[in-house]
């Protein structure tokens, strides 16, 4: 890595650092507002409930409470939840939810991508015969439609009607019973990448060095995996993040028609409930794991292809 | 070694030893009539068969979601519990809900406000977005990069997140939901602008409009701004079925329109519901929702194709 790469990374960390702290500022004032409260009991008295909120700290200023609430966060508390799940600490509902989805989303972008560079270099090589059309269909139909689409027909089809998958997520079983979310999610990426795949590949068989590999009489076979399949997979990480922003988006649906106890639905849940601890801690956690995937796509565009200049020549 | 294998298992064929002109066919040389570049477009969209077919359907679509209700002598919103969940039918051509409500116009009444917040959203998004990328493109230096600053930062905020909280703070309406979808989508817009505003401001004929004694206004609408028309329809295009996706969304969510008013979103929420008894009411507004989606993508595409062929599939 060149000198200015490094500086470039530093510089990107710098400013994802600052946007974090924007987006826990804004999130945790915004939370405040919203309306209705975590202590909802209506047989409470007022005495009661200001009790309660004074033992939550809810009492306080809004600045003294971020101020408490951000310096627990870096010893790794991340408060207690108020209403949802009385007095439980956050992190570990995080802890236990978070696994979940972080799964079902890396199954689906590994499954989705085999897939999808399978069927784009299966249309690239059979160019204008039916399987090309057909992969082009299918990209274009798993583009436009949203993964929870997907997961309630198959839901209908394989769940209720055929009995195979479960139609509830049963955390007895957690891989028998990801099978339909993490299909569902694939759908997307297998369509985007079969797409770039084939035009990626198609461009690189029409090229001068393939030209050369079949002047030199290599074999087909040799000339589509050592030759074009190799240079057709560099790009395909250019838009692994869209993708994986996608992902994240479908995951946080596809859980709630799955029913799997994951980020998403603990998001949902936990605003449905006011629950401030719980949704600022989601919310927080997809924004970081967005910033992150970002930095890390943009850098590693960086390193694969030093064509392209990061940051600023010296 | 190899070589001379390959030599002598290359088999010979009589069209190898013609010559090369010997075909040699008089040709008349024609000129071809001159065409404006938008007829021309407009011929390379009609060959897309794709693009043609889906622009039919949003056609069909649209027409029925204005005309429908008012042809129907069901109300959307008229509650009757003794016509409570009642299959297709001769009376109810797409059966009625949980409330008695006839779903055909309940259907169509959706679809009008899912497109309508559409299209408002993305309306919206123009307006901020090309003047974002306009001032911040032109104008360059200090105040190119503050702008990008922020709009990074913005950025990097995922738009579920945005979307969830501020559709929890403003109780949803259609107003909030439309002005939600505007704050999020506007990014995507500006950052085309600007990167147009770019490449255009450099060409000689804003050169010699400026040395012609042009203000910074002119230039901008006069000058700039014709030049980039076709990428903004593209993007338009583009953002539309992203509108309604986020729109379906936040109704699954829980954060969509009050009921009674109904969108494509809410109807697919409400019919989950009840899908393993009634999987009608939820299986028709999702075959629309996806019938529209599919179409403006397919129109996205053959727009793409036909207004700016060097354009990046995105």
């Amino acid at each position: 890595m060149s000198k200015s790469t490094v500086r470039y990374i530093l510089q990107r960390l710098a400013i994802s650092l600052v946007t974090l702290f924007v987006i826990l500022v804004v999130l945790f004032c915004m939370v405040r507002f919203l309306p209705g409260s975590p202590i909802n009991n209506e047989h409470l008295s007022e005495a009661q409930r200001a009790a309660i909120e004074a033992s939550y700290g809810l009492n306080l200023p809004l600045p003294q409470q971020f101020v408490k609430y951000v310096g627990g966060m870096l010893t790794g508390d991340f408060g207690v939840s108020m209403n949802l799940y009385k007095d439980m600490q956050v992190s570990s509902l995080v802890g236990t939810a978070a696994p979940i989805s972080f799964f079902l989303g890396l199954c689906a972008c590994i499954l989705g991508t085999i897939v999808g560079i399978f069927l784009g270099v299966v249309a690239a090589l059979n160019k204008n015969t039916i399987w090309d059309t057909l992969t082009t269909v299918l990209s274009v139909i798993g583009v436009s439609i949203p993964s929870f689409v997907f997961a309630m027909l198959i839901l209908i089809i394989f769940g209720s009607n055929l009995h195979i998958l479960p139609t509830m997520y049963s955390s007895a079983q957690p891989i028998y019973s990801a099978i339909m979310p993490i299909i569902a999610l694939s759908m997307s990426v297998i369509a985007n990448v079969a797409r770039f795949t084939r035009t990626e590949m198609i461009s690189v068989l029409n090229s001068d060095y393939i030209m050369l590999a079949k002047a030199k009489g290599l074999s087909r076979k040799d000339i589509i995996f050592k030759h074009a399949l190799r240079n057709t997979l560099i790009p395909i990480i250019t838009i692994l993040g869209p993708i994986l922003v996608n992902l994240m988006t479908g995951t946080m649906v596809v859980e709630k028609v799955c029913s799997v106890p994951g980020l998403g639905k603990l998001l949902i849940n936990s605003i449905q409930a006011s629950d401030y601890n719980v949704i600022l801690a989601c919310a927080f956690l997809y924004a970081a794991m967005y910033i992150l995937m970002m930095l890390v796509i943009d850098v590693s565009y960086g390193i694969i292809d030093p064509r392209i200049r990061l940051g600023k020549d010296e | 070694m190899t070589e001379m294998q390959a030599l002598q298992e290359m088999k010979f064929q009589p069209k190898d030893f013609e010559f090369a002109h010997e075909s040699q066919e008089l040709e008349k040389d024609e000129v071809m009539p001159a065409r404006s570049a938008w007829k021309d477009s407009v011929s390379l969209f009609a060959r897309n068969k794709g693009a043609v077919i889906g622009i039919v359907c949003i056609a069909l679509i649209t027409i029925f979601a204005i005309v429908a209700p008012m042809l129907s002598d069901w109300k959307y919103d008229a509650i009757d519990t003794s016509l409570q969940n009642i299959a297709p039918g001769a009376q109810h051509w797409f059966g009625t809900d949980n409330y008695g409500r006839d779903l055909w116009v309940r259907l169509w009444q959706g679809t009008r406000i899912s497109l309508f917040v559409a299209v408002a959203a993305i309306f919206i998004d123009v307006v901020i977005g090309v003047t974002y990328g306009m001032i911040s493109g032109y104008f360059g230096g200090k105040v190119d990069s503050v702008m990008q600053r922020i709009q990074e930062v913005i950025n990097s905020i995922p738009t579920l997140v945005i979307l969830t909280i501020l559709l929890m703070v403003m109780k949803s309406s259609l107003f909030t939901i439309i002005l939600a979808l505007s704050f999020t989508e506007w990014i995507g817009m500006s950052r085309i602008t600007r990167a147009q505003v770019l490449k255009t401001k450099e060409e000689e004929f804003v050169l010699a409009s400026r040395t012609l004694g042009a203000g910074s206004f002119f230039i901008i609408f006069k000058e700039i701004l014709p030049n980039i028309y076709s990428q903004m329809i593209i993007m338009v295009m583009m953002s539309i079925p992203n509108a309604i996706f986020y729109e379906a969304y936040l109704s699954f969510v829980g954060l969509g329109l009050p009921i009674p008013e109904a969108s494509l979103g809410t109807l697919i929420n409400d019919g989950f519901n009840t899908l393993t008894i009634y999987p009608f009411q939820m299986i028709i507004p999702v075959v629309v929702f996806s019938i529209l989606m599919l179409s403006f993508n397919l129109v996205g595409d053959g727009l793409r194709d036909a207004l700016d062929p060097t354009m990046k599939e995105m």
